[in-house]
């Protein structure tokens, strides 16, 4: 489904340039749990970027289903996120002025879809990740683990073909984290989402099917790990 | 995303910062209360203005011909037939008849036994306002009978006569009629600094009444007023009585009505400028709470772009915010402009005008200055970078 190759990128800072990402080359295909672990400024976030769509500025290849992504222009790109991808962050990037259920309608109002039109859709999301019946409350006077949860439904409302999780339990205690990483498994295993996610955390990153190691911005290690039940 | 759900995600932004958000919009309804105000105004001068000098009261039209005669002649320019002329030919003419607004004549009299060249002044009503020396004043009976009699100004009294009471009692001969003098005034009144004083109609009586120096017309609606009295003015020249002892001449009223009311356009104008001026303060108010909100909502722009907004998307979603704001204020605005212009009025002699212009200059003028100064800021928060948002 993913196909990268030799991509490269680079950073500008001050007056120094960056290599951040080199000559990586890696597929990732439908339905697979994958982990991606390094050190601080090895690259990760950068190159989960890219694979979602988020950055288009890169040397190299990027075939998605076939599609040369690495042609197409900022508005495809925001086309592409909007239909393909969710996002989960580690600091939940809710909008903190709108309602839950407003959060959650973000991407569907984006695709076009009428307020009125998509409240069950809402209601479906908000049960799949365990939270029924808090469309009308803010982020604010949610607790951690409960943002997550609302960050989940608003990747998994368009149902996107996979899931991009950029450190998901980095901000979260143990207990919570656990919740959220069986409802990532819930969500590959039953839906058959493909899942990439970043973390620092190894026991988070063994909750995955294929581990990839990054240092100092090339792939450095690519493994299964566990076995799909 | 459909324009509607954007118009809402915008009003529900708008409505996070209630006081800013309202803040922002009174700015703006300063602004264009006070152009409204003025126009309206401006407006209402210009109308009182046309109605008063140009239409009778149902609303018809009038203008005037005047004939100057080439030499001292008693003739008068427009008689009987002119009159007759005028209405057979021109079928727009609803109304025509001769105007004696001449009160003061220089005619020769004969005082005594001398001839010389007198002022008189025409009375038509009974007048008072001035210091009776001696004898009587012209009575309405006089008035109303044209009974021949005269009042002598103090001055002319003492130069032919010798003093006020030698007077009472002569008699003086202007163009054939013979006037008797019952009473000697004095006055500093520059209509009344004349040698005497005659009932109009007496004055005229050997005229017949459609004689005289002037006529008015009175149009039918809708005719081209300043056209039909050129024409009427041209036909004359060629077939009126005395058209080869003089001219006949037309003050076209109507383009001088145009150019008053250019000048109390161009007036309004210039103010409403100045007015403006409040406008475009409140536009860069709007500019700079337009600019805030983005640096503040720079996660929300991130999280929204992330979600697949079209960077276009986010812009007009602040465009919006910012017509928002400005048109209500321009909406509020009106209403306060109308209603100030109204009260404002009712200590002037004359009404407030408010027109359906008005209202769209406002809505215009407002939506504009939102797009003005939305502008950018909105363009700002478009253009800013995923990737630096998110991080």
């Amino acid at each position: 489904m993913i196909k990268l190759e030799n991509i490269n990128k680079y950073y500008q800072q001050g007056g120094n340039q960056y290599h951040i990402l080199k000559d990586i080359n890696l597929t990732i295909g439908q339905g697979e749990f994958v982990s991606i672990m390094g050190q601080s400024g090895a690259g990760k976030s950068t190159l989960i970027n890219i694979i979602g769509f988020l950055d288009d500025q890169f040397e190299g290849s990027y075939y998605y289903l076939n599609q040369p992504i690495h042609d197409y222009t900022r508005r495809d790109f925001s086309k592409l996120r909007n239909q393909n991808v969710g996002f989960v962050f580690q600091n939940f990037k809710l909008i903190k002025n709108l309602t839950i259920a407003e959060n959650i309608a973000l991407p569907l109002l984006y695709a076009g879809q009428k307020r009125k039109l998509i409240k069950k859709q809402i209601v479906q999301a908000l049960t799949a990740v365990g939270l029924p019946a808090s469309e009308h409350k803010k982020p604010t006077n949610l607790s951690g683990g409960q943002q997550q949860r609302v960050s989940i439904a608003r990747a998994i409302i368009t149902q996107p073909k996979f899931l991009i999780a950029d450190e998901p339990t980095g901000a979260l205690d143990s207990q919570t984290s656990k919740e959220i990483m069986a409802l990532f498994k819930r969500l590959n295993q039953q839906n058959n989402t493909t899942i990439i996610m970043v973390t620092h955390d190894r026991k988070v990153a063994a909750q995955g099917e294929r581990l990839i190691q990054i240092l100092d911005g090339k792939i450095i290690s690519d493994e299964k790990i566990g076995v799909k039940a | 995303m459909q324009f509607w759900e954007l118009f809402k995600t915008s009003w529900l932004s708008l409505r996070t910062n209630p006081r800013r958000s309202l803040l922002t919009i009174f700015g703006i309804v300063v602004g264009i209360a006070a152009v409204i105000t003025i126009i309206s105004l401006g407006n209402g001068v210009k109308k009182k203005m046309l109605s008063e000098l140009q239409a009778t009261s149902t609303g018809k039209q009038t203008t005037e011909i005047d004939y100057y005669s080439n030499n001292s002649t008693a003739a008068m320019g427009f008689n009987h037939q002119d009159l007759e002329k005028i209405k057979g030919k021109f079928s727009k003419v609803a109304n025509i008849k001769v105007n004696n607004p001449v009160h003061r004549v220089t005619t020769t009299a004969l005082v005594g036994n001398q001839a010389a060249n007198t002022r008189i002044t025409l009375l038509k009503k009974p007048a008072a306002d001035f210091k009776l020396l001696a004898g009587r004043k012209i009575t309405a009976d006089d008035l109303a009978v044209a009974n021949p009699v005269a009042l002598i100004s103090e001055k002319t009294a003492k130069k032919q006569y010798g003093s006020s009471s030698n007077a009472l009692g002569t008699a003086v001969e202007i163009k054939h009629i013979s006037y008797r003098v019952v009473g000697v005034y004095r006055s500093n009144k520059s209509r009344y600094k004349v040698s005497f004083l005659l009932p109009k109609r007496v004055f005229y009586q050997q005229n017949t009444l459609d004689n005289g120096n002037t006529i008015k017309m009175t149009f039918n609606h809708g005719a081209n007023v300043s056209q039909e009295s050129k024409q009427v003015v041209k036909y004359l020249k060629k077939h009126g009585s005395q058209h080869k002892q003089g001219s006949y001449e037309y003050f076209d009223i109507g383009s001088m009505l145009k150019s008053v009311a250019k000048v109390i356009d161009a007036l309004t104008v210039f103010i409403s400028a100045i007015a403006g001026i409040s406008l475009f303060i409140a536009g860069i108010g709007v500019m700079n709470m337009m600019y805030t909100s983005v640096a503040e909502r720079t996660q929300e722009i991130g999280i929204r772009l992330a979600v697949g907004a079209q960077p276009r998307t986010i812009m007009l979603q602040f465009l919006l915010e910012a017509v928002m704001l400005t048109v209500t204020g321009g909406l509020l605005g009106f209403l306060l402009g109308v209603g100030l212009a109204k009260g404002i009025s009712l200590a002037l002699p004359f009404k407030a005008v408010v027109t359906f212009s008005s209202f769209l200059l406002a809505f215009g003028v407002s939506a504009l200055v939102g797009i003005l100064f939305g502008l950018l800021p909105a363009k700002q928060a478009a253009n800013k970078n995923l990737i630096d948002i998110l991080r």
